[in-house]
């Protein structure tokens, strides 16, 4: 089972130059849509020696205006050029109508209600990307700094009849997870993460999750903030071993996007995961238990 | 409407809500009652402030880095508090950040305060078409192209410009500020003698991986605007200045990847 790393600008030369034996990249497929400049000849050179796993950020699955026509065709001709060994992106809405502008897109994250016709807009518009691009996408949990009272869902349940209704799976992110234990200001965060997985365990179809993302995460004024700026905490390490073991060994990405370290200790952190993923995959839980030690 | 309709407009009302409060010059004390989020008071004023903050950092990387000259002519802080006034009065229509800079020029050329510099609208059209033309197409022209120029009725072929190339018509001299904006540190008096120097039509086009400018006789710009409009090679030399040597402009563009093809006028159409 794979680990892999997400691939920035900073570290496209010395990753080119080096080729280190990770698992997978993954890409925001959103710096890559453009075939003509140099950010594609860079990810053509990389797919030739690593598997690449298309991670959008700009799909905005959860608009009930619908989708980007546009926004869908630049994707479809990248997983078209790319060939992926996954796509994925996020439970988020960015785009609305706007008076004077047709509508806007965010560009960014934001949060969806678990209710009824929350999911029938994701049912819609995850359908059409699959029908267009003609494979499974995975959709990713959200870290979010607001949420409604309103829903007809827990979190779990609402990616379980996602997947149902739809077909796609998810891309678990434990980090996104612990920042949202943490905001809600419960006791033992790292406890509530697990029984977040425990209930999608019991509610979700086999094989939901396809992808796991592990991240860091820093405390900006009174919120923990999703910022991908550091190494993954050790709760965090641990709600995955807890993930692992629910679900399985699954392929896993080590994200980074603020503060990048040097591509080294970005691999570092691929390896923990790799060594967790390898003794899961054998079963041995005495090793889980040393991976762990060690990750931590 | 059904119960499921019903839901998903409810959504639909909801989601407004939010963007309304992300996009607002000032952000409201208390959540919109169409939005319905648990968080109250500090709490929620922090959730929104993430939310606020975070979109407007991504906005002012992306244009720092696809207005190089602005941002040094503004210098840091001045720079993002203009991106903040364009990403409140303009926001993105797109989930693309390469692409959120398109209006900027227009932003600022509508700002009653930056009237006092009023070459800044015009660097931001020079930074955006730099940046832009490397994101088109390469020239695709081939040997075929050619042969027709040779062989061909001028009055019977139609010039096609590469995708990247833009044509600027600036009231500023704008290419003299850029380049006196290379320097780290701009020296005044070289500012001031770029600010006297005349304004000129100004060429931009992808070259490889960089974008390539220089500026253009009016007698060339007439030349370039009729190959734009897509007319037909002997009306677009009708526009060109007397002095204007063809020829050579071809020899260069060929050399610089400026034609993307040379197609027989029965292809397309004429002018009037």
């Amino acid at each position: 089972m794979s680990a892999g790393i997400g691939l920035r600008q900073p570290h496209y030369v010395e990753f080119r130059a080096r080729r280190p034996a990770v698992d997978f990249i993954e890409v925001h497929s959103e710096n890559f849509f453009n075939p003509h400049d140099a950010a594609a000849q860079v990810l053509a050179a990389v797919r030739a020696d690593h598997a690449v796993s298309l991670h959008g950020v700009g799909l905005a699955l959860g608009s009930a205006c619908g989708l980007d026509d546009e926004h869908l065709q630049r994707l479809a001709a990248l997983v078209a050029r790319i060939e992926p060994v996954r796509v994925s992106d996020h439970a988020c809405f960015a785009r609305a109508p706007w008076a004077g502008r047709g509508s806007v897109h965010a560009n960014d994250l934001l949060p969806i209600a678990f209710t009824q016709g929350a999911l029938a807009v994701f049912v819609a518009n995850v359908q059409r990307v699959q029908e267009r691009l003609r494979r499974p996408i995975l959709v990713e949990n959200l870290s979010t700094y607001l949420d409604f009272a309103e829903r007809d869902f827990s979190e779990p349940e609402f990616f379980a009849e996602l997947s149902r209704r739809s077909g796609c799976g998810l891309l678990l992110d434990v980090n996104n997870l612990m920042v949202n234990a943490l905001n809600a200001g419960v006791d033992d965060a790292q406890a509530a993460v697990c029984a977040w997985l425990d209930e999608l365990a019991r509610c979700a179809p086999p094989d939901l999750v396809g992808e796991i993302h592990l991240a860091g995460h820093s405390r900006q004024h009174e919120l923990i903030i999703d910022d991908h700026s550091c190494v993954v905490s050790a709760p965090v390490w641990r709600a995955y071993a807890h993930a692992l073991r629910r679900f399985g060994a699954r392929p896993t990405l080590i994200e980074w996007d603020t503060s990048l370290p040097s591509l080294d200790v970005l691999l570092g952190e691929a390896v923990k995961a790799r060594h967790l993923l390898d003794a899961e995959t054998g079963g041995q839980s005495a090793r889980t238990s040393s991976a762990l030690e060690q990750a931590v | 409407m059904n119960r499921a309709s019903a839901a998903m407009a409810r959504e639909a009302t909801r989601q407004q809500a939010l963007l309304q409060a992300l996009f607002a010059a000032q952000p409201g004390s208390a959540p919109a009652p169409d939005l319905g989020v648990r968080q109250r008071d500090q709490r929620w004023a922090a959730g929104l402030a993430a939310y606020r903050g975070n979109g407007l950092e991504h906005a002012v990387a992306a244009l720092r880095a696809q207005f190089p000259t602005l941002l040094a002519m503004l210098g840091d802080a001045p720079f993002a508090t203009l991106c903040a006034r364009y990403w409140y009065a303009y926001p993105p229509r797109r989930g693309d950040l390469a692409r959120i800079g398109d209006e900027l020029a227009d932003c600022i050329a509508a700002l009653e305060d930056l009237r006092a510099w009023p070459w800044l609208a015009d660097s931001a059209r020079l930074d955006w078409a730099r940046w832009a033309v490397v994101f088109d197409a390469p020239a695709q022209l081939a040997a075929a192209d050619l042969q027709r120029l040779a062989e061909c009725d001028p009055t019977r072929l139609q010039l096609r410009l590469a995708p990247g190339t833009r044509l600027l018509r600036a009231r500023w001299p704008v290419l003299a500020l850029w380049r006196a904006h290379q320097s780290p540190d701009v020296d005044a008096a070289a500012l001031q003698a770029a600010l006297r120097m005349p304004a000129a039509p100004l060429w931009i086009w992808r070259e490889g991986m960089q974008a390539q400018c220089r500026e253009v006789s009016a007698g060339e710009a007439g030349w370039l605007d009729a190959l734009c409009a897509g007319v037909r090679l002997d009306q677009a030399l009708a526009d060109a200045a007397d002095d204007f040597d063809v020829g050579a402009w071809l020899q260069t563009a060929v050399q610089h990847g400026w034609i993307d093809g040379i197609q027989a006028c029965d292809e397309v159409g004429t002018r009037g």
